[in-house]
């Protein structure tokens, strides 16, 4: 048996999907496209298939992580040829390999690069300065809502970000800002909590809809050993 | 003079931030480019020669010395040192514009329009610009009389981009649709997409249909009909047929804040560009959301007001065979089986638009075919008491009476192999095929069993072959048929078997609806549910055996009680029941049965020593009479007798175990409204639709107060439809329908039914329905 990681982009109408609808989406698509999963033991038996991590409706993306267990040998052009035209438009495979982890890639996941994309020219404030200034402050409160009583607590988030800058993006000159946040089991940090503290600390007047957000890349802490075909 | 250079974005950039420019007078600035190269480009478009690139840039830079006095002067001296002459004209020019004719229109008159309907950072129109200059501090009668002498000079130059680019300047900043999109739930719903969705160019066909589902997404797509219709208009390479939806109340607020029409999945083309939109009348409460979906449509809501350039209206489905409530907003209605009529119809539009037919020539062209109603060729004369007196003719040439279309084979009939699959979760998302059609049980309160008739099977191996494709294409793991009666089909157990092994072998979950349960049945359950068991239901209508032989529902405790120790002992640990209450000559003795048939199966439960939980539900729903039965001369029990039934039942139903649920009682009385309501009906939707209903299926959007306003302040008693009883030589409001089951039967029913006699099912002796006339009945033909 063999453990595959497919990587795929998620672009224009269809980033309005959540987890559960892409789960779906894909589970659909392997059996329509004669792909043949390892299915789980016990009374309800069901494909072995996971993402490394959700990802936010609304969100696109550009190498989401998946991973499948499969009996069948395949290779990289085969499997893309037989999946691709089971994919709704908007979702692209980027990448096929194998895991040689026992541990699955959700378990492994330490941080994820965004992109968020402000629709405010990037010269019209000294966004780097300000910037710097946000990431100075020794803790960044922001509100979550808690798990456990889903009562709305403040969490500092300084130590969750990773990196973050600014850069005009290259079409429009917009405020772009490129982050890296923790993600994953350990840690996670959702890109929304920076996008309402840095809108706030920077004094932007924005509504949420007209910003857009990109998850460009997983990231993990140690050697992802996945042989990438 | 030296050749001017031309501004670059970045130089822009770097300009504004060399002179300190503030960030919001950047943002404004961004804000006015924006907006003037969106008017430019579609000026450009339709041939207006514009130096795009010049508008973009001088917008940009326009305000760069918003801090000095006479900062159009300052700022222009800037770009002139640096030699970017035509900005620097563009931005010495903006304060005091006299806007040019628009046949001289030039680059400062567009940079200059952009400035004027922006306010800050936002398009806000003239309007609310202008509203803002005249409120703002230091507001006297002078300068307002000179914002609004500017404010018409503004508009009539707008009137002048208007008539060239043939749509509003408002309408090009509506919001994106991603920008709707982010502020909705599920905005999956609106966005299409979908795997074996159907795209085609809407240049390559002659007609462009709009199939429209008066529901959200999630119900809609749920529908096997719609998939049937889609796919067999889209076969025609003449045809693009696309789907559109209700949207939920938080797009629909948003649609109409932002005035964005009402669009199709496919291609997001407003419906009101469509040649033809067509409704699918599942459900009487849809009918508000019907005018709702016209109204977000931009289309007119009455027929009479239609143009020659609006889509013509059409409706199909069950309800279609008492279109009279509706007949004021359609332009006509497709009765009986719509594989063969709809694809008909939208060719004959194809020609008739080629022909340059007008409306009503195109309705009396399709008038002609069977099955096609076009309400404005009669007209009901009525009573003084309200009651109709005849239908008359308006044109001659209508048919008299319309009869149903009728396949009279399904081997015929093409059925779905390519569904679309739903990106989010919709009720049912399974594949499905259809089995047979039609039903020859002869309930009589059942609508579906009359107007289906008669019944006609596809072949096993055609099943079969459905099912396979469908589960090939879509990816489904789930399979289930379709048909008023699982276990009726000719040869059943051949067929569930091969279902079985097949499911089997593929890792697909088969599941049977309404199940006949004999021990053929309750092997096949085991098999197909083995260990979870999801509960099992029986239909028996009624409490008593006399109730339900009146409804002639053909099921005996003895066959309840008997299924139901047989589901225990093979460990089922739900039983559902579904009943309804306010039947014709209904007695609270009837209703104890319903208490009682459930309390035996709680004590057939303990007897059995069986251990663990056990639950009955006993679903009840109130009776509501429909046309084209033996029960649609009866009355309805009043909203109050509904509710003292309810009352009563609940008072009976307080037992261990035992869980009851009913309808809604006024939903009830509206809805039989419609289903036997008249033209004059279409005054009450009117008021409904006014009052802001729609969704009206769903609990949480039916609004109870404003049916009930409509309802008491209708000039006319609502209760003349519900309440009560028609004789049977009054003339009904879809008399003008032909279902080919006969009045004659009908009332031959509807008398055995007051003397509770039962009639056999049509597979064991031909009830003489009359369908056979029209068609060959496999069954019938025989009666005497």
């Amino acid at each position: 048996m063999s453990n595959y990681v497919i990587s795929f982009s998620k672009n224009g109408y269809i980033k309005y999907t959540s987890h559960l609808d892409m789960l779906r989406l894909f589970k659909r698509a392997f059996r329509r496209s004669g792909i043949i999963l390892t299915y789980s033991q016990g009374f309800n038996p069901h494909p072995k298939m996971s993402f490394a991590q959700p990802l936010s409706l609304g969100y696109s993306a550009r190498a989401e992580l998946l991973e499948f267990d499969s009996e069948v040998d395949y290779q990289k052009d085969a499997f893309i040829a037989a999946i691709e035209p089971s994919l709704p438009a908007g979702i692209y495979v980027t990448g096929f390999g194998k895991s040689h982890h026992k541990k699955s890639l959700a378990a492994r996941v330490s941080s994820a690069d965004y992109t968020v994309l402000f629709p405010i020219p990037f010269y019209s404030e000294d966004f780097d300065s300000i910037l710097k200034a946000y990431l100075n402050q020794k803790t960044i409160l922001a509100p979550k809502k808690r798990k456990k009583d889903k009562k709305i607590v403040d969490i500092d988030i300084r130590e969750k970000i990773i990196s973050a800058s600014v850069q005009p993006d290259e079409d429009h000159f917009f405020l772009q800002l490129d982050l890296n946040l923790d993600c994953g089991s350990q840690s996670n940090l959702s890109p929304e909590l920076v996008i309402k503290t840095f809108s706030e600390f920077a004094g932007l007047d924005l509504e949420r809809y007209r910003i857009e957000v990109c998850r460009n890349k997983m990231r993990f802490q140690l050697d992802p050993e996945i042989e990438w075909m | 003079m030296a050749e001017s250079k031309r501004l670059t974005e970045k130089e822009c950039w770097e300009l504004l931030r060399k002179h300190g420019t503030p960030g919001h007078v950047i943002r404004h600035c961004c804000a006015v480019s924006d907006a003037a190269s969106r008017i430019a480009a579609q000026m450009i478009e339709h041939g207006v020669p514009l130096d795009l690139e010049l508008i973009r840039m001088a917008g940009l830079i326009h305000d760069v010395a918003r801090t000095s006095d006479h900062h159009e002067q300052v700022g222009a001296d800037i770009l002139e040192d640096l030699g970017y002459y035509d900005e620097a004209k563009i931005v010495r020019a903006h304060m005091r514009h006299r806007f040019n004719d628009i046949s001289e229109v030039t680059e400062t008159d567009l940079m200059c329009i952009g400035d004027r309907l922006v306010k800050e950072d936002r398009y806000v129109g003239l309007d609310e610009r202008v509203e803002y200059l005249i409120n703002k501090p230091g507001k006297s009668p002078e300068r307002t009389a000179r914002l609004l002498i500017g404010k018409e000079q503004t508009r009539k130059f707008m009137q002048g981009i208007e008539a060239i680019i043939g749509r509003t300047i408002d309408s090009l900043f509506v919001p994106s649709l991603d920008e709707l999109l982010k502020q909705v739930e599920k905005p999956a719903r609106y966005i299409g997409g979908e795997t074996n969705m159907v795209v085609k160019d809407p240049n390559d066909v002659d007609v462009r249909f709009a199939f429209a589902f008066p529901d959200l997404y999630e119900i809609g797509m749920s529908y096997m009909g719609m998939q049937i219709l889609y796919g067999i208009t889209n076969k025609s390479s003449e045809i693009y047929c696309e789907r559109v939806f209700s949207p939920a109340p938080d797009m629909e607020e948003l649609m109409r804040k932002y005035h964005v029409p009402l669009f199709t999945l496919e291609t997001k083309t407003p419906v009101n560009k469509m040649d033809a939109v067509g409704f699918t009348l599942q459900y009487e409460m849809s009918f508000p959301t019907i005018l709702n979906i016209l109204e977000l449509s931009d289309i007119p809501l009455l027929t009479k007001d239609r143009g020659e350039n609006d889509p013509i209206v059409m409706a199909g489905g069950p309800c279609a065979f008492n279109p009279e409530p509706l007949a004021d907003f359609f332009d006509f209605f497709m009765v009986g089986d719509g594989e063969f009529l709809l694809p008909q119809v939208l060719k004959e539009y194809g020609k008739a638009k080629k022909n340059g037919l007008s409306r009503r020539d195109y309705l009396k062209q399709i008038s002609r075919l069977t099955g096609v109603y076009v309400p404005q060729f009669y007209e009901p004369v009525y009573y003084d008491s309200g009651i109709v007196k005849e239908y008359k003719k308006t044109w001659n040439g209508a048919p008299d009476k319309v009869k149903k279309a009728l396949i009279p084979d399904l081997k015929d009939a093409w059925f779905p192999t390519e569904n679309i699959i739903p990106l989010i979760d919709a009720v049912h998302d399974r594949s499905v095929v259809e089995t047979f059609r039609g039903c020859t049980r002869g309930c009589r309160f059942c609508q579906a069993g009359m107007i289906y008739r008669p019944v006609r099977e596809r072949s096993i191996d055609t099943i079969m072959e459905i099912a396979r494709k469908q589960l090939g294409n879509t990816g489904h793991d789930e399979l289930s048929i379709l048909s008023l009666s699982t276990s009726d089909y000719s040869d059943f157990e051949t067929l569930a078997t091969g279902l079985m092994n097949y499911c089997r072998e593929h890792n697909v979950s088969l599941s049977l609806p309404s199940l006949r349960l004999d021990s053929f049945s309750f092997n096949v359950l085991e098999e197909i549910q083995k260990y979870k068991k999801s509960g099992l239901t029986f239909a028996p209508e009624a409490g008593t055996q006399h109730l339900r032989d009146v409804i002639n529902k053909g099921i005996t405790e003895d066959d309840i009680f008997s299924a139901v120790r047989q589901a225990i002992e093979l460990g089922w640990r739900h039983i559902k029941f579904y009943f309804m209450d306010g039947l014709p000559w209904e007695t609270d003795e009837d209703l104890d049965g319903i208490p009682a048939i459930a309390s035996e199966v709680t004590r057939i439960f303990k007897e059995s020593g069986a251990k663990g939980r056990f639950n009955v539900t006993c679903s009840v729903s109130n009776f509501v009479p429909k046309s084209h039965t033996p029960f649609q001369w009866m009355g309805q029990v009043s909203t109050e007798e509904f509710r003292r039934k309810h009352i009563y039942l609940s008072g009976k139903m307080k037992m261990k175990g035992v869980r009851l649920t009913y309808h809604d009682d006024a939903v009830s009385t509206c809805e039989a409204i419609f289903a036997r309501g008249d033209r004059r009906c279409g005054q009450l939707l009117m008021t409904l639709h006014e009052a802001g209903c729609k969704l009206d299926a769903w609990g949480e959007h039916f609004k109870r107060d404003a049916w009930a306003e409509a309802l008491n302040h209708w000039e006319i008693d609502y209760r003349f439809y519900t309440e009560r009883e028609r004789p049977y030589d009054e003339v009904l409001p879809w008399d003008v329908i032909d279902s080919g089951v006969s009045k004659e039967f009908l009332i031959r029913e509807s008398e055995k039914a007051r003397r509770a006699e039962v009639t056999p099912d049509c597979r064991k002796k031909c009830a003489g329905c009359g369908l056979n006339k029209r068609t060959v009945c496999a069954h019938g033909g025989k009666y005497e």
